[in-house]
């Protein structure tokens, strides 16, 4: 298994350079939760920068496309490290409905989700092992 | 971007939530996770009741026409079919209150109620395999009883499922035999420690590691299972002599009793004769 994952990873390096990224695997060594197997703090890391450089796309879309107001919103509720604002003080925040907050976080979240599973293509051999490699993300 | 594990997880929970918007569904809880997606509690807002829906991993909308094909009472009927928003399918079905087998094995319950578990899952089997369709996993966990005694076989493949171990049969390729294995192992499951060793045998018949070896489909298997419960000799084993007795005897037991009653008397006719 870290064998694999190992290799996802190398190749999942190799694909980030031929599409510009420089994002790199951080000494996870130091990091290592306690009682934490070296798979699964490969495995967290593995996430760790798979979501990275998806939300780095996600942000570089709502750049290229106008949707600036959509990334504050989920940059402002999805990526709070601690207390998360409220749906009402964030649509005050922005002048917006409570509703369009809804709808914002919404749109990013279905984005992030697409962005993400166009990184795991980029490093999986087909439909199938797509197909493992999401399960292991999103469950 | 740097992020922390915390809002990974949160991520990771929020993006995997299936966005309903613009469906008659309102979600309500997860309920459980099967091999190729998961399954929700939601409320469909325009016939005002409470349905289950399965959200799959991908854009396979062909499990649900699948199984929509398949109509029968151990089958949960198919509502609907759809696609979220971000390319997942998802249907909408019947909810199903009961209980997993897996968990209903552990209940006090009597053999014919289990024999009854096996043998409407095999007839959802049976039906399957002649439109050409299998299951490719079935377990305890894909198999519900319901709050009225029925039965219902869930989350039939498509694709190539790895299957459960305990239950997979171990040929690489599956067919309607490999379905028959499950089944087999299901039947095996649900027995109870003292169980007759013909049922034992009629499990490791339909679980024998040579496809050829074992029923040669699923209504064999369920005749078998008849027999031993109509008190018959079952095909999967060759009795010896002592178990071929007893069985005569459950079965013609007021046959042998009338015998013996008037074995009784004509003896004791002919002891009065001799006094």
């Amino acid at each position: 298994m870290a064998v694999e994952r190992f290799a996802a990873g190398q190749h999942a390096a190799a694909n980030r350079q031929k599409r510009g990224g420089e994002a790199e695997f951080e000494p996870v060594g130091e990091e290592a939760a306690a009682g934490e197997s070296p798979e699964e703090t490969f495995e967290r890391e593995w996430r760790r920068q798979l979501f990275a450089l998806a939300l780095d796309d996600l942000r570089a879309h709502c750049q290229a496309n106008e949707k600036l107001l959509q990334f504050e919103i989920f940059e402002a509720y999805d990526l709070a490290d601690g207390e998360r604002p409220s749906y009402a003080a964030l649509a005050g925040r922005h002048g917006i409905a409570e509703t369009s907050v809804t709808n914002h976080l919404a749109w990013a979240r279905r984005t992030l989700r697409q962005l993400v599973t166009e990184r795991l293509r980029g490093v999986t051999a087909g439909e199938r092992d797509l197909r493992e490699e999401m399960r292991r993300i999103w469950m | 971007m740097d992020v922390s594990d915390s809002v990974i997880d949160h991520l990771r929970h929020v993006a995997a939530l299936p966005d309903l918007a613009g469906t008659r569904y309102e979600l309500e809880s997860e309920i459980g996770r099967g091999g190729l997606g998961v399954v929700y509690a939601a409320r469909d807002r325009q016939l005002d009741r409470r349905v289950a829906l399965k959200v799959l991993d991908a854009a396979l909308a062909g499990e649900a026409r699948l199984i929509a094909r398949l109509e029968h009472p151990g089958i949960v009927p198919i509502y609907e079919t759809g696609t979220l928003p971000d390319g997942r399918a998802f249907y909408a079905m019947k909810l199903v209150a009961g209980e997993r087998v897996d968990h209903y094995a552990g209940g006090p319950h009597p053999l014919a109620d289990r024999l009854r578990v096996v043998r409407r899952t095999g007839e959802a089997l049976a039906l399957a395999h002649s439109r050409g369709i299998i299951h490719r996993d079935l377990k305890p966990q894909n198999v519900m009883v319901g709050e009225f005694g029925e039965v219902y076989v869930m989350d039939w493949g498509v694709e190539a499922v790895a299957g459960t171990p305990q239950f997979r049969a171990p040929e690489a390729r599956l067919d309607q035999r490999s379905d028959i294995y499950a089944l087999g192992a299901l039947l095996q499951f649900l027995l109870p420690a003292a169980a007759s060793p013909a049922l034992r045998a009629i499990a490791a018949k339909a679980m024998r590691a040579d496809p050829a070896d074992r029923y040669p489909d699923v209504p064999a298997l369920l005749t078998d299972i008849e027999r031993f419960q109509e008190g018959l000799a079952v095909e999967a084993w060759s009795e010896p002599l002592s178990h071929r007795l007893r069985r005569f005897g459950a079965r013609n037991a007021v046959l042998l009793w009338l015998l013996a009653a008037y074995a009784g008397v004509k003896l004791l006719l002919l002891f009065l004769r001799i006094l």
